[in-house]
Order: structure tokens, then C-alpha cells, then sequence
């Protein structure tokens, strides 16, 4: 396991190698993080180089009152955000009962296709990845940060500097709306269920 | 007997990978197996980091100890000449310049003089640096 204390040390030291561990050990957490958050793979790419020089030139001020991996999210999170600001894309903060309507009538069979047209497991991985892209950016974080990166609901409220409680409802509320999204499609006979 | 679970008992029962077999005789089959597949495609992430050593070798770049500053950098060497040349044509203005004509600018609008120097080179010095940061933009990717 990495020792957060010594490596960050050894990075103050001016050691690059202790970097690059740092790096490699939080690269999928930072990516996972803008993938969720950034639309544009260019736009991705900067911003995880300037996500990590920052970490770099702001590890002397960590504490260790966190992990460094929550840290590292607050970081990769404040920074994605700002950019969405900076280049003035729309970020939706509140999630609506009726968020998913227009994507389930998108996959509503039509009335002429045959009965036995039914969606692919693959195809319903997709719809559920799209209904996941159009919550709002804090929704999609948590539900990353606590599915992909097994974060606890303490690391995340850290991290995205809200209260625990908070961190549970959101993520009780976005997967019972997705839950509900993956029902009615089922309803409208797009896919079944194995 | 079966037991219909609510979204709270289902969500944590998946969470907790614990009790499954409550899961299985749940009274409502259709919600519990909306869930699972909803929480194993949330548990799937992504794995397009194609780029990632790339963009690693960039970032270590940036953060390489910068080379020892030279007295023979661009940078100082446009100041060089801007200077140079300055005073250059300062020397020369006063060469060609019949003395009336300087003996009246000292004598008479000096302070607005020095403040159009002052002005000028403020101006040089943001606007070199303004195109100081363009030139560098491309070479630090």
C-alpha cells in the first residue's frame, strides 16, 4: 500500500519518480473524474495535466487531513468546474423527477417494429451510461467517486465539500431516477431483463 | 415468504454485496433487477487512458527543475537591444537636433516629457510581455 506521508516527502524533496507515483497511483481517479465532467477529449487532456501540476505545486500546503486521494479529487473536481465556467458551458445543478423523458421516448419502440426487437444487454449498458451523462456534474461525480473509486461517503463530502448526509440523498436520489429510467424502457418493451 | 424490498433496502442490500438471497426472493423482481444492472454498469467506469503515459511524460516535463537562468536568454537579450537601441536614438536626436530646439524641450515641457517616456516604456515592457507569453505558449506542450 502506498504511504501517503513518505511519498509526499520524497515529492518535496524534489524526487520526480515519487511524482510519478502519485500520478500513476490517482490517474484513473482524475480521468474518471473528467470524463464525467468534460465533454471535449481535448479539453480532458489539459485539464488532467493541470490538475497534476497542481497537486504538484500544492502538495507542500496538504495537511493529511485527508487522504491524498480525496484531495486529489477536490483538486481534479473545483478545477473541472471552473473550467465549465471559463468556457461558459451550462452546468446543471438540480436534478429534475423528469430529467430522463426525452431520452426514454428516444428509445420507445415504434409501432411498426416487431415485437421481438429487443434491446441487447449491450445496448442497455449504453442507455444507462447516457442517462448517467445527462445528470447534473455533482450527481455523476458522487456516483463515480463511490462506484468506480469505492470512495466513502465521508471521502466524497470532502471532497466535493458537502455533508455526508447530503453525499447519501444525492446518491439514493440519481440511482432510484436511473433505476425508474431503466423501468419505464422496460415498460415501453424496449429490452427485458435476463 | 416473499417481501417486497424498497429502493432503500435494494440500493444497500447491492452496496453491501451482503444478503443477496433477500434479493432473490424479493416480491418485486423487476426493480431489483433494474438495479443490479444499473449498479453493474456504474461499476464498470471507463477504460479509455490510452493516453495516459503520454500525457504523463508531458506533466513530468513541466515539473523537470527548470534550467539555470542565463544572462544570454532571449528574453534578456530583447531588453538588451531595446535598451541599446534607445539609447541609440537618444544620442542621435541629440546630434541632429539643432540645441534651440533641445535647450527649449528642457527648459519647457519637461515633466510631460518625461511622463511620455515613462508611459512609453510601461507600454513596452506589458506589451513584451504579453507577446513573450505567446511566443512561449507552444513550445511548453
Amino acid at each position: 500500500m502506498l504511504d501517503e506521508r513518505k511519498i509526499v516527502a520524497r515529492v518535496l524533496q524534489g524526487d520526480q519518480d515519487a511524482f510519478r507515483v502519485i500520478i500513476r497511483t490517482h490517474q484513473r481517479l482524475v480521468m474518471h473524474v473528467l470524463l464525467k465532467l468534460i465533454p471535449v477529449a481535448e479539453d480532458r487532456e489539459e485539464l488532467y495535466q493541470d490538475i497534476f501540476l497542481q497537486v504538484h505545486q500544492r502538495l507542500g500546503a496538504f495537511r493529511f487531513q485527508s487522504k491524498l486521494s480525496t484531495w486529489i479529487a477536490q483538486i481534479a473536481y473545483n478545477m473541472s468546474l471552473n473550467y465549465l465556467r471559463k468556457k461558459r458551458i451550462p452546468i446543471s445543478w438540480e436534478l429534475s423527477d423528469d430529467i430522463f423523458s426525452g431520452k426514454n421516448e428516444t428509445y420507445s419502440r415504434g409501432e411498426d417494429e416487431a415485437p421481438d426487437v429487443l434491446l441487447e444487454q449491450e445496448e442497455l449498458k449504453s442507455f444507462i451510461q447516457q442517462n448517467i451523462e445527462q445528470l447534473p456534474a455533482r450527481y455523476k461525480t458522487i456516483l463515480t467517486l463511490y462506484h468506480i473509486e469505492d470512495m466513502s461517503y465521508k471521502e466524497i463530502g470532502q471532497a466535493l465539500k458537502m455533508p455526508e448526509g447530503t453525499v447519501k440523498n444525492y446518491l439514493f436520489r440519481a440511482r432510484k431516477l436511473l433505476k425508474d429510467s431503466i423501468l419505464k424502457a422496460q415498460q415501453n418493451g424496449n429490452f427485458l431483463f435476463e | 415468504m416473499q417481501k417486497k424490498l424498497s429502493d432503500e433496502d435494494i440500493q444497500r442490500l447491492l452496496s453491501e454485496g451482503d444478503h443477496l438471497e433477500a434479493l432473490d426472493k424479493a416480491a418485486n423482481p423487476e426493480e431489483v433487477a433494474a438495479y443490479s444492472v444499473l449498479f453493474e454498469v456504474l461499476a464498470e467506469g471507463s477504460t479509455s487512458f490510452e493516453q495516459s503515459e503520454a500525457l504523463e511524460e508531458k506533466i513530468m516535463a513541466k515539473i523537470s527543475p527548470q534550467s539555470k537562468a542565463r544572462w544570454w536568454s532571449f528574453e534578456n537579450i530583447a531588453w538588451v537591444l531595446a535598451i541599446c537601441t534607445f539609447i541609440s536614438i537618444t544620442i542621435l536626436l541629440l546630434g541632429v537636433l539643432p540645441k534651440h530646439i533641445i535647450e527649449n524641450l528642457i527648459a519647457g515641457p519637461l515633466l510631460p516629457l518625461v511622463a511620455f517616456t515613462g508611459g512609453t516604456v510601461m507600454f513596452f515592457q506589458w506589451w513584451s510581455k504579453k507577446w513573450m507569453t505567446k511566443i512561449k505558449k507552444p513550445s511548453s506542450d
